[in-house]
């Protein structure tokens, strides 16, 4: 993530150019803030959809959608939960529609690297501890907030969850992940 | 964070499928996009189709999917029939009122769904609707109706379509929310007919009817989906005047029904207001707004003959946007507006802001007075008040409150300080002293009155030779409400890589030092790592201690920090424990009027007394930066839902909903 901004509200700023270049239909806006912003995406994908393979359709629809939708996208100062807030919607929607809400195995967790991307047994331990270890809104509210880089306030609102609550949460989640980090090593 | 890389390692990369995906949209404008990307689905929907009768199975095909299974109609004020057979396509769509013809004009008036699959083709319908601006407030509502004789997949398509249509909205419109049926239509499809509407919206007054069967089929048809949603739940007391009426009567009331054009901009039906009405937006010289009764079809506000006392040549074609007036003028328009009208405050408010609003061609002038604000819009050429907004919750003095016997002065006595503004140059030094500076070591950059989160408070930003300082200073007390420090870029720094790194503990403890935290073991790490930045390893830290957030960077080489931000999170960590825990240490400062209170508070609103209420909650919460209560009951087959001011008692916000 080295070619990342750094800066919040810099970073904020630049999202904010793209959505707006995207827009007016400007494709290479579209692969920049994919670049920026699709692991995220996935991400938060994975930790509602729980497959791979379906949170790689998803991450698919959603910049989709984002393409379709973001002329109307409202310059806030918070395009990250604008972009987080879309990813969500498409992914209930998805899960509507197959009717399942599962929690997952060890076994699906496994099944992340569908193909050699780089992620080492570390990353993989860790991704399984990390993810495979929470209930549902604890995994996304962590997503959210150290790969997404999303504000608790910013989470709080996009959950429909008092900031207390994904407070509480991550802290207890963070502990949890350490903990069992500490173990299985 | 190691987590992070870890998810950035596993998300595959589908850049270039996104980008052939959109390929063929490049450089379009946004809505010949959607609609190609709706021609591309049609197309695979005729492809299939064409297999289907090639494949010689004809005849079957004629019989099974020209058969219309299931009616889709959607409401809002367009309303929208789309017929369907068993594989969901949309074998016709028809327009069923003239609004709803304008919307399905960019669609060949609808022929273009015609084969498309009906998810495809509602998501197409909503976008229309949603784009020409009907589904634009909180309180409007789209209704799916679902008309199948087969009871199954009635359910589920219906459960489908509320998904995806709910979908839509959340992304492109202010959270309008969504009502969906399932009906059985046959009974009602003649009425449906007779009146122009969809056998839907027929369902719709029929729970009308229900609720006050002396009211009139074919009358009720004339109103919106949101006035009849309105209507249901406020008990249908009798008929409203509907909204051409509510415009007849405010353009009556205004003067302007003697013009030969349309002046009325907007009626915005607001039923289940404590006070039944309809908001009328007349634009003419400007905005002129008028509430209408909604059952009696009295004027209860608005101004009376606008056209008289403005007679306007031409009011528009001149307009250049610039300001013909000052906004020191602005202000004192304002200001006198405000002292004629609020004699109880003069003397007593504070200008926040005066900025020149361009697209509009007025001012916005923000006054903030014992904790209310205050809004006007001031016309940039004339000087005239053009619209009020007072605070919502101010309601003019009690009368045990002594109000100031001054009258208004000539100069408005707008710049006379509140007593509990400290003032800027109080608020510089508050922050100073906290950074440990001096005046002459700084470069003030600002030192600005601000509203933050319901309290006036002074943003000061001042720069030494080499860090940024950012306060935010409560101007009631000087106390230092949030700061953030900021290392300015060296320019002879090297921009090589640092060889040594002091790691991790020793990162923590500096970062602990700077926030002052003795006790390590008192804090919960959120984050800790290890990162590049313009050429500088730093630590970036993240770690919860009491009730504040603090958020850090600490140079790897050095153990400088060179970033330090802390805000005080929320108190939960005070609120599930004890009920009155002084915030000792919560620079909020805010008074708690406890539970009790906040019920009570809610209570009297609602008009209740505590035995006439059944499942009374009250739980403490922290919104936007300030404590409330919130507090929920039921009585007389509703839910009330409040918010209360922890401080003050005030009622924030309240809703009533029926229970059901």
């Amino acid at each position: 993530m080295d070619d990342l901004v750094e800066e919040p509200e810099a970073r904020a700023a630049m999202l904010e150019r793209l959505l707006r270049d995207i827009g007016t239909g400007d494709r290479d806006a579209l692969g920049e803030l994919y670049t920026l912003t699709h692991a995220a995406v996935y991400a938060l994908a994975l930790s509602i959809l729980a497959s791979a393979h379906d949170a790689e359709e998803a991450t698919h629809d959603a910049f989709l959608r984002i393409w379709d939708y973001a002329g109307s996208y409202k310059a806030k100062g918070s395009p990250v939960a604008w972009i987080m807030a879309v990813t969500r919607n498409l992914c209930l929607m998805e899960l509507r529609r197959k009717k399942r809400q599962k929690d997952l195995s060890e076994d699906e967790w496994n099944a992340i690297p569908a193909e050699d991307r780089g992620l080492n047994s570390e990353d993989r331990a860790l991704l399984q501890w990390a993810l495979g270890s929470l209930d549902p809104a604890s995994r996304q509210i962590v997503i959210l907030h150290a790969v997404a880089g999303m504000k608790h306030k910013e989470i709080a609102k996009l959950l429909g969850l008092p900031q207390n609550t994904v407070l509480s949460k991550y802290s207890r989640a963070i502990g949890k992940m350490r903990a069992g980090l500490e173990k299985g090593e | 964070m190691k987590l992070k890389t870890a998810v950035e390692r596993s998300a595959p990369d589908g850049l270039s499928r996104l980008l052939s995906a959109v390929d063929d949209g490049k450089g379009d404008e946004k809505m010949e996009k959607t609609n190609k990307k709706r021609n591309r689905w049609i197309g695979a929907v005729a492809a299939i189709l064409a297999v289907a009768l090639i494949g010689g199975a004809g005849g079957f095909y004629y019989s099974r999917n020209m058969a219309v299974a299931t009616v889709v109609s959607l409401d809002v004020n367009p309303s929208i029939e789309l017929r369907v057979n068993a594989s969901e396509k949309v074998l016709k769509c028809t327009a069923l009122n003239s609004e709803a013809t304008e919307i399905l004009a960019s669609m060949s008036g609808g022929k273009d769904l015609e084969g498309a699959k009906l998810d495809v083709a509602v998501n197409a319908i909503v976008g229309a609707i949603v784009r020409a601006g009907y589904l634009d407030s909180l309180n409007s509502a789209i209704l799916i109706s679902v008309d199948d004789s087969n009871a199954d997949r009635g359910a589920r398509l219906q459960a489908e379509l509320v998904a995806a249509v709910d979908g839509v909205l959340q992304t492109a419109s202010n959270g309008a929310s969504v009502m969906s049926q399932y009906v059985t239509g046959a009974d009602l499809s003649d009425k449906a007919q007779q009146n122009n509407i969809s056998t839907g919206k027929a369902a719709l007054i029929e729970q009308v009817l229900t609720v006050n069967p002396t009211l009139d089929f074919s009358k009720l048809a004339a109103l919106s989906v949101e006035e009849l949603r309105d209507l249901i739940k406020i008990g249908a007391p009798s008929m409203p005047i509907g909204r051409d009426e509510a415009a007849n009567i405010a353009e009556e009331y205004a003067g302007t029904s003697v013009l030969d054009r349309d002046v009325v901009f907007d009626v915005d039906p607001e039923l289940d207001d404590p006070v039944p009405h309809y908001e009328v937006e007349i634009r003419y010289d400007r905005e002129y707004d008028y509430t209408i009764h909604a059952f009696t079809g009295e004027v209860l506000s608005g101004q009376a003959g606008i056209v008289v006392r403005t007679p306007s040549t031409n009011p528009t074609a001149t307009d250049t946007h610039e300001p013909g007036i000052t906004a020191d003028e602005a202000f004192n328009a304002a200001a006198k507006f405000f002292s004629e009208k609020h004699p109880e405050l003069v003397g007593n408010f504070l200008n926040i802001t005066t900025e020149y609003d361009r697209d509009d061609g007025h001012y916005d002038v923000e006054f903030w007075c014992r904790g209310y604000e205050f809004d006007y819009d001031v016309d940039g050429k004339s000087g005239d008040i053009l619209r009020e907004e007072t605070d919502y919750r101010y309601t003019p003095p009690a009368p045990t409150e002594p109000a100031p016997t001054t009258p208004a002065p000539t100069e408005p006595a707008a710049t006379t300080p509140q007593s509990t503004d400290i003032g800027a140059d109080a608020a510089k030094s508050a922050a100073l002293k906290h950074a440990g500076l001096s005046a002459n070591q700084v470069t003030f950059i600002k030192a600005q009155r601000d509203y933050d989160d319901g309290r006036l408070v002074y943003d000061v930003e001042f720069y030494t030779s080499d860090t940024e300082y950012d306060y935010e200073i409560a101007a009631a007390d000087g106390a230092v409400m949030k700061y953030e420090t900021e290392k300015r870029p060296n320019v002879t720094a090297p921009t090589t890589p640092q060889p040594t790194d002091i790691g991790a503990d020793a990162a923590k403890a500096a970062a602990l030092k700077r926030a002052g935290i003795a006790d390590a073991a008192s804090v919960t790490w959120m984050k800790c790592q290890h990162d590049w930045d313009d050429g500088w390893q730093k630590y970036e830290l993240e770690f919860e201690c009491g009730a504040t957030v603090y958020e850090c960077d600490v140079d790897a080489a050095s153990g400088t920090v060179t970033k330090f931000e802390s805000e005080p999170c929320d108190n939960l960590a005070h609120h599930h424990n004890e009920d009155h825990h002084d915030e000792g240490g919560h620079s909020s400062g805010n008074a708690d009027i406890g539970a009790d209170a906040a019920k009570n508070a809610a209570l009297s609103h609602a008009g209740l007394s505590s035995g006439q209420v059944t499942q009374l909650k009250c739980e403490r919460d922290y919104d936007d930066g300030r404590l409330v209560y919130e507090v929920e009951f039921k009585s007389g087959g509703y839910e009330y839902d409040y918010k209360i001011d922890a401080s003050t008692g005030a009622v924030l916000e309240h809703e009533r909903d029926r229970d059901d």
